[in-house]
């Protein structure tokens, strides 16, 4: 347990600005955005919309006519939107995490270092799935409660600039902790999504001789072309596509939950997925829909055989090559 | 004294190319070995199939272990520096230790710190931002600090000045190296570690050309200045090898009685170098 800890630390030593200085940047540049929306343009007549929230947003909801619970609502859907930056980032950080994860130490030769020591393969490899699949999540998730209480602040500060009285809307301890939770959640639903695509590219970059960025694209390449020229059909991509609107899934989620109160909610949320033109499964709008998905298993057994391949390639290539 | 390396017919084969071609060894424990050889001969090769590397054709076992199936326990028991720089470069010193202590259960870290203090290393430095000498320094620290029953060391000493070269191999001796610990070490440079070794292994084209202790060496081989009246009676001795310094022809002789060469010239100790000279050039 203490090698699989410090095999943990070693990830995040090495990873630190992609896990932690990244998201922490793109966050404050967010909340900086937003206090300078605050600072130099509150005008009731003037409609503030740069920055990742928008303040005036407050001032709509404040002359809304709906009760106050639904505004309480409102609001936890306000901070939990937060999370919509950081998952972007938690995207591309993953993806070029995974890329790297078992390629960049064959590439410097630091793999020596690491073989030198008696830590079996097998570990080395879990400890670079947990690092993606649950550290970053986690580490994303303590940046987003930060944000929430950021985004807290300004908008008290907002209040008190302003001659609306909506500091008492704006400040809601139990809204910002139901929506980090959400947050959470969130984040964790999408790893459980992608997590084929996280086996695949770690797989990549197990076996890759070169360049894991171009040969992970492709096997996909060619099996789109492979299939709409033998059997004249699109399978593989749509399957990948639906895996994929497992994203949305989650992350849209906690919206649903939000507004279930006017029913309406989840109704909406069904028509703008069709818009993009995904299939408007039982899953939106439901964490255990989507837990329940067949999809979503499969996908993780996938997911699985190719983490289960990248330990082998790791374990038995021939390093004197 | 324990056997704990033993390999019988041992090969390697990359398509038609034979890297290791039925290599027989043993090595018992409290020895130092130097491997020696040109470049391409093996010798990384068969560091590599002892390492569990790489897998190979035949018998090799080190403490009873397949190193290629039974790595895992293997590496408990076995620390090595690879011939390439090979320390991350993201990582702090700091971190470096914190990570081997993490993962070693025989990791001393009061030892790493009392050879860190000796040199100049910062702990909050990066690799990258080390010398050379400095990234080897902090290498050797770690592996020195790890009770380890063998420890193979590729080239250690590669691209670094004489001072330091000098620096590792007396740390080595001195403070590491004990009778129940086993060291295999290549490098180029043999006339800086022919003095430390307890047995020699010359290998070329995949073969050991040979495989003797120290002292069986110097019972064997011999280097005569031959006096100008004798050389003919002496080359028709069959040296090993003739080469001429200041006109005089200097034989090494192999299995001839001292007191025979004794007669024709000045008989002394041939240098490793000077041995792998002769032998290499008869081999091939």
């Amino acid at each position: 347990m203490n090698t699989f800890l410090t095999l943990l630390k070693r990830e995040y030593w090495e990873h630190k600005t992609g896990f932690q200085w990244v998201p922490v940047g793109i966050s404050a540049l967010a909340l900086f955005t937003t206090l300078l929306a605050v600072l130099f343009l509150t005008n009731d007549t003037v409609k503030v919309s740069i920055g990742a929230q928008n303040p005036t947003d407050l001032l709509a909801l404040w002359e809304a006519t709906a009760s106050d619970g639904v505004k309480s609502l409102a609001m936890t859907a306000y901070y939990y939107s937060n999370v919509i930056n950081l998952a972007i980032v938690m995207g591309f950080v993953g993806y070029f995490y995974c890329l790297g994860s078992l390629y960049d130490d064959r590439k410097d030769k630091s793999i020596l270092f690491w073989k030198s020591l008696p830590v079996s393969d097998t570990e080395t490899v879990l400890s670079k799935v947990a690092s993606v699949c649950l550290v970053l999540p986690l580490i994303i998730f303590v940046i987003s409660v930060l944000t929430n209480v950021g985004t807290m602040l300004i908008g008290l500060l907002f209040a008190a600039m302003s001659d609306w009285d909506i500091a008492s809307m704006v400040f809601d301890p139990m809204g910002i902790l139901t929506a980090s939770w959400y947050q959470l959640v969130a984040s964790f639903m999408a790893v459980l999504w992608v997590f084929p695509f996280i086996g695949y590219l770690m797989f990549i970059s197990s076996a890759t001789k070169k360049v894991p960025f171009l040969v992970s694209w492709l096997p996909i390449i060619v099996i789109v072309i492979v299939e709409s020229i033998i059997f004249k059909s699109a399978n593989f991509i749509s399957w990948v596509a639906e895996h994929l609107s497992g994203l949305g899934k989650a992350y849209s989620t906690p919206y649903a939950m939000m507004s279930q109160v006017d029913e309406g909610g989840v109704a909406d949320l069904r028509q703008l997925a069709e818009k993009i033109g995904w299939e408007v499964d039982g899953g939106w709008g439901s964490f255990p829909n989507q837990l329940m998905d067949l999809n979503l298993w499969i996908g993780l057994l996938i997911g699985a055989a190719f983490i289960v391949g990248a330990i082998y390639i790791r374990r038995y290539r021939d390093e004197a090559l | 004294m324990a056997n704990i390396l033993q390999a019988q017919g041992l090969s390697k084969k990359y398509g038609n190319y034979k890297a290791l071609n039925n290599i027989d060894l043993n090595l018992d424990s409290g020895r130092i070995l130097g491997l020696i050889g040109p470049n391409g001969a093996g010798k990384t090769t068969l560091l590599k199939s002892i390492l569990g590397l790489t897998p190979f054709d035949g018998k090799l076992e080190i403490f009873g272990l397949d190193p290629h199936k039974q790595r895992d326990e293997l590496m408990e028991r076995v620390c090595f520096i690879a011939d390439v720089a090979v320390l991350p470069r993201w990582i702090k010193v700091s971190q470096a230790i914190d990570f081997v202590e993490g993962v070693h259960p025989k990791f001393n870290r009061e030892r790493c710190m009392g050879y860190l203090a000796k040199t100049k290393l910062k702990q909050n430095s990066k690799v990258k931002e080390l010398s050379k000498g400095m990234v080897v320094q902090l290498h050797l620290a770690l592996i020195m600090s790890i009770d380890a029953d063998l420890l193979i060391l590729d080239e250690p000493t590669l691209g670094l000045d004489i001072l330091f070269r000098k620096a590792f191999y007396e740390q080595l001796l001195n403070d590491y190296f004990d009778e129940d610990r086993t060291i295999i070490i290549t490098t180029h440079q043999v006339e800086e570690i022919e003095h430390i070794l307890s047995d020699l292994v010359f290998i070329q084209n995949g073969e050991i050309v040979l495989n003797d202790s120290m002292d069986a060496i110097a019972d064997t081989y011999y280097e005569v200045m031959i006096e100008k009246e004798y050389e003919e009676q002496a080359l028709a001795m069959k040296p090993l090898s003739v080469r001429e310094v200041f006109g005089q022809k200097v034989c090494l002789f192999s299995g001839v009685a001292k007191p025979h060469l004794e007669e024709m010239g000045k008989v002394r100790k041939p240098s490793v170098a000077d041995l792998f000279v002769a032998k290499m050039q008869g081999e091939g």
